[in-house]
């Protein structure tokens, strides 16, 4: 399935059609809590409420949805809310499905770090989808807790606006504190990483994913958060995030 | 819409019975297995929702979109089968203005099932247009009691204003005109001071708060409203308050205390300790039967001069600055008024907060 050719939703259809949304799409049972954690920054960032899933060929949507309750209760945390919805087919499908129906910007995804398996759900979603996808790889050591202390907008030379840019400026904005901009390679000679480092890259959702991505998951022990570089929802006043 | 029959097997479920048997309603209760799939189903259904059509089906497939988002029943599911306990929303409200449903939303788990819920969707429109139409028939019967008082108070000084006119074209150039003249001046200044009264009245008070001592704007209402008046401070009396809307609200209940005071230095002024005073009067007392309507605007209780709104006004400021104004002696004792205000670092009341003032 393909919707790109509709191109991303404008905002001002999704403020009429119902309170704006991220997708927070989480495989069950063993979800890792960092896609959480970003999803918390970029909620507490935009005032947006998330909309988390979970897609399931062979569902038993009641025990699926206690457990997403279960797992999004750190996004409530003061009272926030948080939607959850478990949607019956193909997880790709599903997800680009439940995106394009839904007043939705963003598209989130909890995937796994191993640099040498490519993240083959994330990539699919980012071609199949016209929003722009972030894919969470999650830190190995961070305890589910860990407070973000840096957000990096990380560059190998490609141009790193758009998406990719205002995603990490929400992030930062979110944990209150100041976006950093690093090339790749001063990035690799920066001490070799601290809890709660988030490292977010731009990433062309047709191509494959760039080495120096992979070489980052390998040597950084942050998170690491790949952008697709998609146009953002028309009429959206988000801050550019290089603060 | 009457409930359908029970469902065969019903009477023998303790959930079934609390969500579905016990309660009469108009809409319907289903309950749903693991797979989201309708079990059983009670009750007439809702408008867009057959109950003929949901047994067999998943829920999320047949329930409309517009009561799935509005109600967001897969969130209250998952939060009633993840906590074990039944989860109640109280009002939803399905699309706008005339054609408008109130829905009544109830979860249960099945005891015993770790995934199977018993869902009620409850159509309470009736009930709450019941509640809507009544508060606006209140609203409406206090406008027309007001309107009534406004037409009462200002028709007096213009009759007066009317008969001073007659008296001046039926003899003109008399001398004593001077006199009338002079009468015709005070109604008009009675008017006035209706109108103007009226107009604060009807303006919602918008406080702007900060640290207030209470003994000084207590003093400073005294100057101005009632300067015979003994001012006694018990202890220190900070609060957050706006100045000049708590500087007119003490004035008009000073002032009030000072028109029917016996006594020049009748009124007596106790500030303190904590952010609350009392305002006592050596005047007569306030009648039995008119204490529950001393604070109704054109009342007028105590004193028949005055626009009458003064002690209204007065309440009125004071509440929208989260402060209280009562009456606080008994019956047949000579009248004290308690203020009390909320303390510095005391939450900041709610916008709704303050007192109505249509009267």
């Amino acid at each position: 399935m393909d919707l790109r050719a509709a191109g991303p939703i404008p905002a001002r259809t999704l403020l009429a059609t119902g309170p704006v949304a991220f997708l927070v799409a989480l495989d069950l049972p063993c979800t890792h809590p960092d896609a959480l954690r970003v999803a918390g920054l970029l909620a507490r960032a935009t005032g947006e409420v998330p909309l988390v899933i979970h897609v399931s060929g062979a569902p038993s949507p009641l025990a699926d949805l206690a457990d997403l309750y279960v797992l999004s209760a750190p996004l409530r945390a003061g009272g926030a809310r948080v939607r959850i919805r478990t949607v019956e087919g193909d997880a790709t499908e599903g997800i680009c499905r439940c995106a394009a129906v839904t007043p939705c910007r963003w598209i989130l995804l909890g995937t796994h770090r191993d640099p040498d398996e490519p993240p083959g759900l994330a990539r699919s979603v980012m071609r199949c989808s016209p929003l722009p996808v972030a894919a969470v790889r999650p830190a190995p050591c961070d305890p589910p807790s860990a407070r973000a202390r840096e957000v990096i907008l990380a560059s190998n030379g490609e141009p790193t606006g758009g998406a990719p840019r205002v995603f990490a400026g929400l992030l930062a904005e979110g944990a209150g504190i100041p976006l950093q901009e690093v090339p790749e390679p001063r990035l690799r000679t920066r001490t070799g990483g601290s809890p709660g480092r988030i490292v977010v890259v731009p990433v062309d959702p047709d191509g494959p994913e760039p080495a120096w991505i992979l070489d980052l998951l390998r040597w950084d022990p942050g998170t690491v958060v790949a952008v697709s570089r998609r146009p953002l929802a028309r009429d959206v006043c988000y801050p550019t995030g290089s603060g | 819409m009457s409930p359908s029959p029970p469902p065969a097997g019903r009477d023998r479920d303790p959930t079934w019975l609390e969500i579905g048997g016990s309660l009469a309603f108009a809409g319907v209760a289903f309950r749903l297995d693991p797979a989201g799939t309708v079990t059983q189903v009670f009750g007439a259904g809702l408008p867009g929702l057959d109950v003929t059509d949901l047994q067999g089906r998943r829920f999320d497939a047949v329930i409309p979109p517009a009561i799935l988002q509005a109600s967001d029943l897969p969130t209250r599911i998952g939060e009633a089968l993840s906590t074990r306990l039944p989860v109640h929303v109280p009002r939803v409200v399905i699309g706008e203005g005339l054609t408008a449903r109130h829905l009544r939303v109830r979860i249960a788990p099945v005891p015993g099932r770790s995934a199977e819920v018993v869902v009620l969707l409850d159509d309470v429109t009736e009930a709450v247009e019941a509640v809507v139409r009544a508060e606006r028939q209140a609203c409406q019967a206090r406008t027309a009691v007001l309107a009534a008082n406004v037409a009462h108070e200002m028709r007096n000084p213009l009759s007066a204003l009317s008969l001073a006119f007659q008296v001046v074209a039926s003899s003109p150039g008399d001398p004593r005109h001077g006199d009338v003249l002079r009468k015709v001046q005070a109604q008009v200044g009675r008017l006035d001071r209706i109108v103007e009264d009226l107009v604060e009245f009807s303006r919602p008070p918008s406080p702007t708060r900060s640290v207030v001592d209470l003994a000084s704007a207590a003093r400073d209402a005294v100057l101005a409203a009632a300067p015979a008046a003994r001012v006694h401070v018990d202890g220190p009396a900070l609060t957050l308050a706006d100045p000049s809307l708590l500087h007119q609200g003490l004035a008009g209940l000073l002032a009030e205390a000072a028109a029917v005071a016996a006594r020049p230095d009748g009124v007596e002024v106790r500030v303190g300790p904590g952010p609350r005073l009392t305002v006592s009067d050596d005047g007569p007392p306030v009648p039995t039967a008119a204490r529950a309507r001393l604070f109704d605007p054109f009342s007028r209780v105590r004193t028949r001069t005055g626009s009458g709104l003064v002690l209204a006004l007065a309440r009125t400021l004071l509440e929208a600055m989260g402060g209280t104004l009562e009456l606080a002696s008994p019956p047949g004792d000579p009248t004290t008024f308690r203020v009390s205000l909320p303390a510095p670092g005391d939450p900041s009341p709610s916008p709704g907060g303050s007192a109505g003032r249509t009267g």
